[in-house]
């Protein structure tokens, strides 16, 4: 509906005119005003499910790690102040405890060899050459006797010695015009043996 | 004035930038806050970390009487002098009655920077120390001297380990000869640790 004006001049009517407002009269959609508040609560709502209700969540965890944090940096510090207090030093010591690692690459040849000594004696052989290898741990030893049959046992007893882990022997041969056979017994050591 | 579809075009289109803009404020708060979480707990883990071998090893050291430096560099020394080992091995020769004579045929051969293969026992020792290798030979009427020339290199101070020992059992006429290898360790420099 035009809206229409009636603009008198005077009080006899003499100039008046009449305003006729030609332009439609549309209302505002009341629509729109509703799509705005929704869409000021969806906003709201979802800024409060999806942004507040996290980061509070959030900044309550990170409030509790930084507290652990600050005890467990209180903690280190006390710990060093300890370690220092005990003048403790790691290189002095891993420089020990290396040291200490190459004793036991020592084989103790003398004891050993008066252990194989003991046990060829016994038995009645005579050792007459020796070679005995650290790198390898094999110590051979080159054993005469007068009956090959005996060789035999010897190897059984050298396997019983504690540092013996292997032993084995040549085939015994005879030696020269002398009724004595000879083989080479070859000993596993073992270094660590207690 | 807006007609009604376009109205609830505009309206969707709200929603959709609402919940994306929704979401582009989540990830960059709750993002950054997460970061910051992360990097607290990994910190806390660290730290934890040391505090625990921290006072592990004031645990384990606290009682342990370390030997001084200057002791433990007496048994593996941080300088290598050949001269000074070829001396000291000709000195416990001579201690146990190898001396200079024609009849020993004494011998001694300083050998530095040794290498090994995998399969040797002494393989694992080279990332620790520098090792020298010195070779011994002499003659001699009695093995008994062999016995005492081992025993004064384990009574050494400096850490001596036989590699090892060759030579036929004397008949106590005849002079055997006898060749003996024992390697010397030292600190790795730092070229030789490179």
């Amino acid at each position: 509906m035009a809206s229409k004006r009636v603009y008198q001049k005077s009080v006899n009517g003499n100039s008046d005119f009449i305003y006729v407002d030609l332009l439609p009269d549309v209302k505002r959609a009341r629509q729109f005003n509703v799509n705005v508040i929704a869409s000021l609560f969806l906003f709201i709502f979802l800024s409060f499910v999806f942004i507040y209700m996290p980061f509070r969540t959030a900044t309550e965890r990170f409030e509790e790690l930084n507290a652990i944090n600050n005890d467990l940096r209180h903690e280190l510090e006390l710990t060093q102040e300890e370690f220092a207090g005990y003048e403790i030093n790691l290189d002095t010591i891993a420089f020990e405890e290396e040291i200490d690692n190459l004793d036991t690459y020592k084989v103790d040849f003398n004891n050993y060899f008066d252990d194989v000594i003991l046990v060829i004696d016994a038995q009645g052989g005579k050792i007459t050459y020796i070679n005995y290898s650290a790198s390898n741990s094999t110590m051979q030893v080159t054993v005469l006797h007068s009956s090959p049959f005996t060789f035999n046992i010897l190897n059984n007893d050298l396997l019983e010695l504690s540092w013996v882990e292997t032993s084995e022997f040549s085939i015994p041969t005879r030696t020269g015009d002398a009724v004595l056979y000879s083989s080479t017994f070859t000993l596993g050591v073992d270094r660590d043996v207690k | 004035m807006l007609n009604r579809k376009l109205s609830d075009y505009l309206f969707y289109g709200v929603i959709v930038l609402i919940i994306a803009v929704v979401f582009l404020i989540r990830s960059v708060t709750l993002g950054s806050l997460n970061d910051r979480i992360q990097q607290l707990e990994n910190s806390n883990i660290s730290i934890q970390n040391r505090n625990d071998i921290i006072e592990l090893q004031v645990e384990q050291y606290k009682d342990v009487q370390i030997n001084h430096l200057y002791e433990l560099y007496g048994k593996v020394p941080n300088f290598f002098s050949q001269a000074d080992l070829t001396y000291y091995t000709i000195a416990q020769l001579e201690l146990v009655g190898i001396t200079e004579e024609v009849d020993y045929q004494r011998s001694v051969y300083v050998k530095d920077n040794v290498t090994f293969p995998d399969s040797s026992a002494f393989a694992d020792l080279t990332d620790d120390f520098k090792i020298v290798e010195v070779q011994v030979y002499f003659n001699t009427l009695d093995d008994a001297v062999v016995k005492d020339f081992i025993d004064l290199l384990y009574a050494s101070e400096q850490v001596f380990i036989v590699d090892s020992v060759e030579y036929t059992t004397p008949d106590g006429f005849n002079y055997i000869g006898v060749t003996l290898n024992f390697f010397a360790f030292y600190t790795l420099d730092e070229e030789d640790a490179s």
